[in-house]
């Protein structure tokens, strides 16, 4: 159990820091727009953090199931990150409007 | 003008994914419902409770074989294991057996018959994946395997039409039309990319010797000899005519079970019981590796002593059944199923956002969207038809589990009948109404009918829902937490359908009134 749960949360950490590594997604994850070192950083930590999930897998399975596990949570863990980036974006351009918009609504 | 190849590879993706999509569709539900077909068959057994010893079910399943069964050549037990629990019996009838006998059994963990209602179960709905139903199964292995391929056309294809396959990857805009489909059709595919290709090409896999023949008839002169070398299942022993008590199967389990490390058995084979000659082949459970054929013991069955082990599996063999046992996953543990089951889910919505975004991208380009052409009319049609429809389908089945008559004859039958039933009615209220409205309604439809199953359930058996939970009955609550989630997803679905068929006739006019 702890072996998957260590999985899901390493692999959408992963998948977190290479969607904000993205300048398309910093917007609606940061409200702003991050430097390339920083952008470049976090694009490494996110391979990093894939490998040290596949790593984790493998010491607590064998090398075939970790290939699945990691590809298993590696769904999850990019499904979160769309859903927040989406939430992010939505919550982004709803503070952009103006006040009289919003409440039209 | 020539085309380049990143269009022909978007017309290939567009058309390949149409053709058989609707069919796609349903294997994709079907598979992915079967990743849990034992705990669906115990949901939809709820007689049946507690779990079983396989020693004491393998002494159990003998003591009735024999008292019902005499004279059969052989006997295949599937014993009880940590999903399901019950014993299955299928034996070959004696000889002079009265014709239309029966062939097979379902007993509880102590060898007695289930009082249990009869269900097609899960297992319908596994086999239905690969054989579909009211029709030959060899005609559906060959329509199944074309659509597997289609499927993998579609997805290669996919992958290259794809220009920002890294860029957008995490890219899902909601509210802007056709954009939010060709969103949800690619996060849906591509968030799952791996499993849906390994998932297609282990399918194609299974089918393997049916969609290759060729190098089988090239190499062996009939199908029975391929089959003998690529299953061996031991030597053929002739029945001697003289009996002899079968050994004691449990104490054969039980050996087998300490030389796999306690990894569980699967299924037992008897040949020629109650005979001098008898033999017993013990396979290893399914979930005890990837190889889905997994380990098999031999023994003697008078002396119920191990024989000598034959050939050990060749690479190609073995990289066979690993390739079913990942495409089945019938090795993973329950949070592995759960990846195995949010994976296919993934993938029958892209195979669905795929379908729905060809009408989308189309009717734009109509010369009158009000009344569109017969070809448009159709795929319209047949997507509410099958993406809604299906899953009414699938809660009528569920819900005629709980509702048919208990003693009725033939139930599991009008069970799988229910299915196409309800699935039929939802298709042709379909063809009565609007697309914009049959979306609708059917999605509310759909709903209504999943978030029914628990209280039907809870209705008309002794079990439901919060019992289920403070036992910690996960199978059932499980199961019916389940079919809240799809109903509320279903209802989630009508009402933001409603809201946006609201929202289009006003985003129309202004449109309309913007170039003045």
């Amino acid at each position: 159990m702890i072996l998957h749960l260590a999985l899901l949360l390493l692999s959408a950490a992963a998948f977190l820091a290479l969607c904000a590594g993205l300048k398309r997604y910093q917007r609606g994850l940061f409200g702003r727009q991050l430097d390339a070192r920083q952008s470049r950083t976090l694009r490494i930590g996110g391979w990093a953090l894939l490998a040290t999930a596949f790593l984790f897998g493998w010491i607590g399975s064998d090398f075939g199931r970790a290939m699945i596990l990691l590809a298993g949570y590696s769904t999850i863990g990019a499904l979160l990150s769309v859903f927040l980036v989406t939430r992010g974006e939505a919550r982004r351009k709803e503070g952009d409007k103006p006040r009289g918009s919003r409440e039209s609504r | 003008m020539k085309q380049g190849f990143r269009q022909s590879m978007a017309w290939l993706h567009t058309w390949s994914g149409l053709l058989l999509g609707w069919l796609l569709f349903v294997i994709f539900a079907c598979g992915t419902a079967a990743y849990f077909q034992e705990e669906i068959t115990r949901w939809m057994q709820p007689e049946v409770t507690g779990a079983s010893d396989p020693v004491a079910a393998a002494d159990g399943a003998v003591r009735w074989l024999e008292a019902n069964a005499p004279g059969s050549g052989d006997w295949y037990i599937t014993l009880p294991g940590k999903r399901a629990a019950t014993t299955a019996l299928y034996w070959s009838p004696a000889p002079d057996a009265p014709a239309g006998s029966p062939t097979q059994a379902t007993l509880d963990g102590e060898g007695n018959p289930v009082a249990a209602r009869e269900t097609a179960g899960g297992f319908f709905l596994y086999r239905f994946h690969f054989d579909l139903h009211y029709m030959p199964v060899l005609w559906a292995r060959y329509i199944v395997g074309i659509a597997a391929m289609f499927m993998l056309v579609a997805i290669i294809s996919g992958i290259i039409t794809h220009k920002k396959i890294f860029t957008d990857f995490f890219m899902l805009r909601f509210g802007k039309g056709q954009r939010s489909w060709l969103d949800g059709h690619n996060v849906t595919a591509v968030l799952a990319l791996p499993f849906h290709l390994m998932i297609t090409y282990t399918g194609l896999v299974t089918l393997g010797s049916l969609l290759s023949p060729v190098p089988i008839a090239a190499v062996y002169q009939s199908a029975d000899r391929y089959y003998a070398d690529a299953f061996p299942q031991g030597d053929t022993v002739e029945r001697t005519g003289k009996a002899a008590p079968l050994a004691s199967l449990g104490s054969m389990v039980r050996q087998a079970d300490h030389v796999w490390d306690g990894a569980g058995i699967g299924y037992i084979y008897v040949s020629n019981p109650g005979d001098a000659a008898a033999r017993v082949s013990i396979t290893s459970a399914p979930s005890s590796s990837l190889d889905a054929r997994g380990q098999t013991l031999e023994f003697d069955g008078v002396t119920g002593r191990p024989l000598d082990a034959g050939a050990p599996k060749g690479p190609a063999q073995t990289t066979e059944g690993v390739m079913i046992g990942l495409h089945a996953g019938r090795y993973a543990d329950s949070a592995l199923r759960w990846l195995y089951f949010i994976s296919g889910l993934l993938g029958t919505a892209m195979v669905g956002t795929g379908l729905v975004l060809w009408t989308v991208k189309r009717r734009l380009k109509l010369p009158d969207p009000a009344r569109p052409h017969l070809g448009f009319r159709i795929v319209e049609r047949l997507n509410i038809g099958v993406i809604v429809g299906f899953p009414i389908g699938l809660a009528t089945y569920f819900l005629a589990n709980r509702l048919l008559p208990i003693k009725l004859v033939e139930r599991a039958d009008w069970e799988i009948d229910s299915l196409f039933i309800g699935w039929s009615c939802a298709f042709l209220f379909s063809l009565a109404r609007s697309p914009r409205r049959g979306w609708i309604e059917l999605s509310a439809l759909c709903a209504a009918l999943f978030l029914a199953i628990p209280l039907v359930s809870a209705l008309t058996t002794s079990r439901n829902l919060p019992a289920s939970l403070l036992a910690g009955d996960w199978i059932f609550a499980g199961f019916e937490l389940t079919m809240l989630a799809i109903g509320g997803m279903f209802a989630f679905l009508a009402w933001k359908l409603r809201v946006t068929s609201s929202l289009a006739p006003a985003r129309e006019r202004g449109r309309r009134k913007a170039p003045a």
